[in-house]
């Protein structure tokens, strides 16, 4: 990935999870952080954002559910799930449909999420 | 005299049975009218063989003459005799069973003299033996049907149980995959944030040792060597990599458990689904390792190039969930427990065998261990279905199970399960 810094929206309904996800990405993008699906919808309409990293269970709602309205919305929007099930159906029908570019299963090693969304 | 005499075949001609009177050597000196119905002479044929001498077994013959003649009998102890159901044959042929009876007479001149009576019983034997196979097949349904009602009860009963097993594992599936989801998150923010932890603690480090190298001021360097002093600095940079550690390995651990549970836990409904069962063996084994830590040696061969298998996994890892549990409580004390994994069939079917070191099956266990509600447990401890549904899970693949003892070892179970899965009207969907 060549972004200089890119701009990364974290969704996740579990606070300490989204600080995580935070503090590892902190140093070399610039994180947004929204709590639900409405929230992260609202921070996409509001600025152009590289990197969408949403957690697949949102309290209300779902990532595969976010993935495909930023995927309509904005096209070039990397779109990285984290999913304790990785072979969950909804998410593999998600990837097949081309709707998610990568899957993190949690729980993940800091560094390892750094490579996968930012590139090593 | 002669009026006696007259006086009993008088009384003979009128009664109903066919009765004869016979002298000492067996010739008929009178016979009734019943008795000539019997013999089948009509007219004046018996008549003439009677004014003939003719003897009484010559005339009416039945089956005991030969060898048992009642009138002889009679006549030798000088008593009456009755014998019932005695075969005979009529003049015309027909089969009849007769009552006979044969009383002695001695007239005032000394003649001795045989009366004998056949009744009839042919119609009212048949009756009764009719009667008699009547009941008894009405016995042998009675029973037929008890059987059958128990026979149904039983099965009804094994149902109910199985629905009920059914119902709680996958009340018991949904609840360990509700936990294990739930573990998930606090998981994954240990185990991510003691990698930041550890970055802190090495930039605090980094500035300590900048300080500990710095020319300080006399009283801010005691203060300074006061401080490290109180709060243990030399055992704190010792200690805190291994702090560390311990906390990784304890969110690892508990991530690893999470994870074989999610994998136990996966019923994926009712489909069947490529499997490998060599993981789900694993992952058995890891979940059953509290069972067997320090006193069950596991001895794993084989699984290596096994191919996947369609299956339901959560049925089969329920499968080897069992047995393994079976062997780990067989084993008293110290022991092992050997799981050999192999292709068979040329490849089309994978086969488990997993034995142990315990007592073995008792020979008048080995039939009945298998049965629904046999358990050799204490009331409470088990159910007995354990290994019933083991086996149902097992044929719902097209598999078989079996069970035997291994010389100088102790029980043996061996699971076979095609590769391709059940046949398409297989029933995998449809076990607990």
């Amino acid at each position: 990935m060549t972004l200089a810094r890119p701009r990364v929206l974290v969704v996740d309904d579990e606070r300490y999870n989204r600080e995580l996800v935070q503090r590892t990405l902190a140093r070399y993008a610039d994180v947004l952080v929204a709590c639900d699906l409405d929230e992260a919808l609202a921070a996409c309409a509001a600025v152009a954002v590289d990197v969408l990293i949403t957690d697949q269970r949102l309290g209300a709602g779902t990532g595969t559910e976010l993935a495909a309205r930023v995927r309509a919305a904005a096209p070039q929007t990397r779109i990285v799930l984290i999913t304790g099930y990785v072979e969950d159906a909804e998410v593999i029908a998600a990837q097949a449909a081309g709707l998610v570019d990568d899957v993190i299963g949690k729980p993940f090693a800091p560094i390892a999420l750094r490579q996968r969304v930012l590139g090593p | 005299m002669a009026k006696l005499f007259d006086q009993i075949t008088s009384l003979l001609d009128s009664t109903v049975d066919a009765a004869v009177v016979l002298d000492g050597e067996r010739r008929v000196r009178h016979y009734n009218p019943a008795y000539q119905a019997l013999t089948g002479l009509r007219g004046r044929a018996l008549a003439e063989r009677v004014a003939a001498g003719a003897r009484c077994f010559e005339l009416f013959k039945l089956d005991i003459c030969a060898d048992a003649c009642v009138g002889c009998k009679a006549r030798d102890s000088g008593r009456r005799i009755r014998v019932d159901e005695i075969a005979a044959v009529r003049g015309d042929g027909e089969d009849l069973t007769c009552i006979v009876t044969a009383v002695p007479l001695e007239l005032a001149d000394g003649e001795q003299l045989i009366i004998e009576t056949y009744r009839d019983v042919t119609a009212d034997v048949r009756i009764q033996r009719r009667l008699k196979v009547a009941l008894e097949h009405e016995r042998r349904a009675k029973e037929d049907l008890e059987e059958k009602v128990r026979e149904r009860t039983a099965e009804l009963r094994a149902a109910q149980a199985q629905l009920v097993h059914q119902e709680k594992m996958s009340s018991l599936g949904r609840l360990v995959a509700g936990i294990a989801h739930e573990l998930n998150n606090p998981i994954n923010f240990v185990y991510g944030n003691v990698d930041f932890l550890g970055q802190y603690m090495e930039s605090l480090l980094r500035l300590a040792a900048l300080i500990d190298g710095a020319p300080l001021p006399d009283a801010t360097r005691a203060a300074y060597d006061a401080l490290k002093a109180e709060v243990e600095y030399e055992f704190l940079v010792g200690d805190w990599q291994k702090l560390l550690r311990s906390i990784r390995a304890g969110a690892e651990r508990t991530a690893a458990i999470v994870a074989d549970l999610k994998t136990f836990a996966r019923t994926g409904g009712t489909e069947l689904a490529e499997a490998d069962l060599v993981a789900g063996i694993d992952t058995t084994l890891n979940l059953i390792a509290p069972l067997l830590k320090n006193r069950v040696d596991v001895r794993r061969r084989g699984g290596t190039r096994i191919p996947r298998v369609v299956c339901n996994a959560g049925h089969l890892n329920q499968v080897f969930m069992n047995i393994l549990t079976n062997a780990a409580q067989a084993i008293v004390g110290p022991g092992w427990i050997e799981v050999e994994i192999a292709t068979v069939d040329d490849g089309a079917a994978v086969r488990v065998v997993v034995a142990d070191s315990g007592p073995g099956i008792g020979p008048d266990l080995m039939a009945k261990i298998g049965d629904p509600f046999f358990t050799t447990k204490e009331v409470g401890e088990g159910t007995g279905l354990g290994l019933w549904i083991t086996a149902n899970i097992v044929r719902a693949h097209g598999g078989t199970l079996s069970w035997g003892n291994r010389v100088g070892a102790g029980a043996e179970f061996v699971v076979t399960v095609p590769v391709a899965g059940p046949d398409k009207d297989g029933e995998a969907g449809r076990t607990p």
